[in-house]
């Protein structure tokens, strides 16, 4: 690897899509959810701080970080925060292997590694709430155990169909690379009637278990603050919330943005191989519009109880994303 | 330009080596400088900060540690109630209450799906 590979390497990771971008990313996504939950219960969310209160959650998130660090006795001390900054760290690595980055690292059955590095920032939730004795968060982490055994194999399936149809469909041959999949992520839908029929059933099994993961309701019961006062994060405070929340708000950047590259086209119109900037741009947009639907859908929603949640899952999200796999397995050629 | 790599392991390194530079960088930057710039002045003497726990109520070590295992199990038993009977009862494994087998299972799966059927 010559200077400049490792240079690239280090500007892609820290500045773009990497660690900068995502913390500009946070910061107006935050800020859109506040306004559209502001709007949606009659009141006008941020507007203080910064233009339109755009700078509000930025605030917010260094009060967090240069508070004191409390820990209560019988806590793990540095152990959470190393994990939850690996958590972050997984998040930000996994950038890198999407079209979002203007030189992506990829490699044949790379989807793999997208799956590891998304089950990492789980985990590292979970230890978060494993790291403090508390009633409240050990129900929190009870009820995250039984989300994730419930939206994972959901999640998983479901986004393992474009590509693996995008794999076996000949002229595309994205040989199970989440980069490869998302440039042409498009042909799965037109390529035959059962590709379309694989691909809609695994886009709505997908939605389900993205929302499943992300914690919006109505499958936001692991944190519950009305019952369990935030759960996993009852006992944080000061920077060890700010890394906690800073997992949750990333996933919320990623995941839907991997959901749009896989089911609604990535790029599609634009050919992101010969118009890097326009292509990004459209799945920029595609990710807003998504975004707005996802936090309208978490404002609006009442909350399900754990088994409620658990039943739904396995019975709309995990049923259907397996019988979108089995379709892309064996129909689609 | 992308970086295509011959094989997954290579780019399983890379990644997580970019994912231990970007998370080490987030520890060090984040929690440890900021920390050491902002809230150096901050550091309390007071015991409060030991008993926070149940919100400032008295407490012995064993009251507030619940049993995350049972609540699981309980979530799942109330869930899917007639697997929850085959599988335990008809067939005699308890995997369904085992979170740990679940996520090792759900790995398994992932490989041989991908490696077996690509």
């Amino acid at each position: 690897m010559d200077i400049y590979a490792i240079i690239d390497f280090l500007v892609q990771l820290f500045i773009y899509p990497g660690l900068l971008f995502i913390i500009i990313m946070i910061i107006i996504t935050q800020w859109l959810y506040r306004k559209i939950g502001g709007r949606i219960q009659y009141r006008r969310g941020p507007t203080h701080v910064g233009p339109m209160g755009l700078l509000q959650p930025f605030a917010d998130f260094m009060k967090l970080l240069i508070k004191e660090d409390v820990v209560s006795k019988y806590s793990m001390k540095s152990l959470p925060v190393i994990i939850a900054s690996l958590g972050v760290g997984s998040l930000i690595a996994l950038t890198l292997m999407t079209p979002l980055a203007y030189n992506p690292y990829s490699s044949p059955y790379d989807i793999i590694v997208f799956f590891y590095l998304a089950l990492w920032s789980s985990l590292a939730i979970m230890l978060l709430a494993l790291a403090t004795p508390n009633p409240y968060t050990s129900l929190g982490a009870g009820r995250y155990m039984a989300l994730l055994v419930s939206a994972e194999p959901a999640f998983i399936a479901s986004f393992l169909v474009p590509v693996i149809a995008a794999s076996r469909i000949g002229s595309v041959n994205a040989n199970y690379s989440l980069y490869l999949t998302s440039i042409k992520s498009w042909i799965p839908w037109t390529y035959s009637p059962l590709s379309f029929i694989s691909m809609l059933i695994a886009a709505i099994a997908g939605f389900i278990a993205m929302m499943g993961v992300l914690e919006i309701k109505p499958f936001d019961f692991p944190e519950a603050e009305g019952e369990i006062y935030w759960g996993v994060f009852t006992e944080y405070g000061g920077p060890r919330l700010a890394l906690g929340f800073m997992i949750l708000f990333i996933e919320r950047i990623l995941i839907p943005i991997i959901y749009v590259l896989l089911f609604l086209g990535g790029p599609w119109p634009i050919d992101i191989t010969k118009d890097v900037a326009g292509g990004i741009i459209v799945i920029l947009l595609k990710y807003f519009i998504l975004f707005i639907f996802l936090s309208i859908i978490d404002n609006v929603m009442p909350r399900y109880r754990p088994d409620q949640a658990v039943r739904f899952l396995w019975k709309y999200g995990v049923s259907l994303a397996t019988l979108a796999l089995i379709i892309a397995i064996f129909l689609v050629y | 330009m992308a970086y295509t790599l011959n094989d997954p392991y290579t780019l399983t390194l890379v990644i997580t080596g970019a994912m231990f530079l970007a998370g080490l960088t987030v520890y060090g930057v984040f929690y440890h400088l900021l920390q050491r710039i902002f809230a150096s002045g901050l550091k309390s003497k007071s015991r409060l900060k030991e008993e926070i726990v149940m919100c400032g109520h008295e407490y012995e070590y064993d009251e507030i540690s619940a049993p995350i295992s049972r609540i699981f199990i309980d979530i799942m038993k109330r869930s899917l109630p007639k697997l929850h009977y085959e599988v335990e009862e008809r067939i005699g494994t308890r995997i369904l209450n085992d979170w740990f087998t679940w996520m090792l299972v759900l790995l398994v799966i992932i490989i041989l799906l991908i490696v077996f059927i690509g």
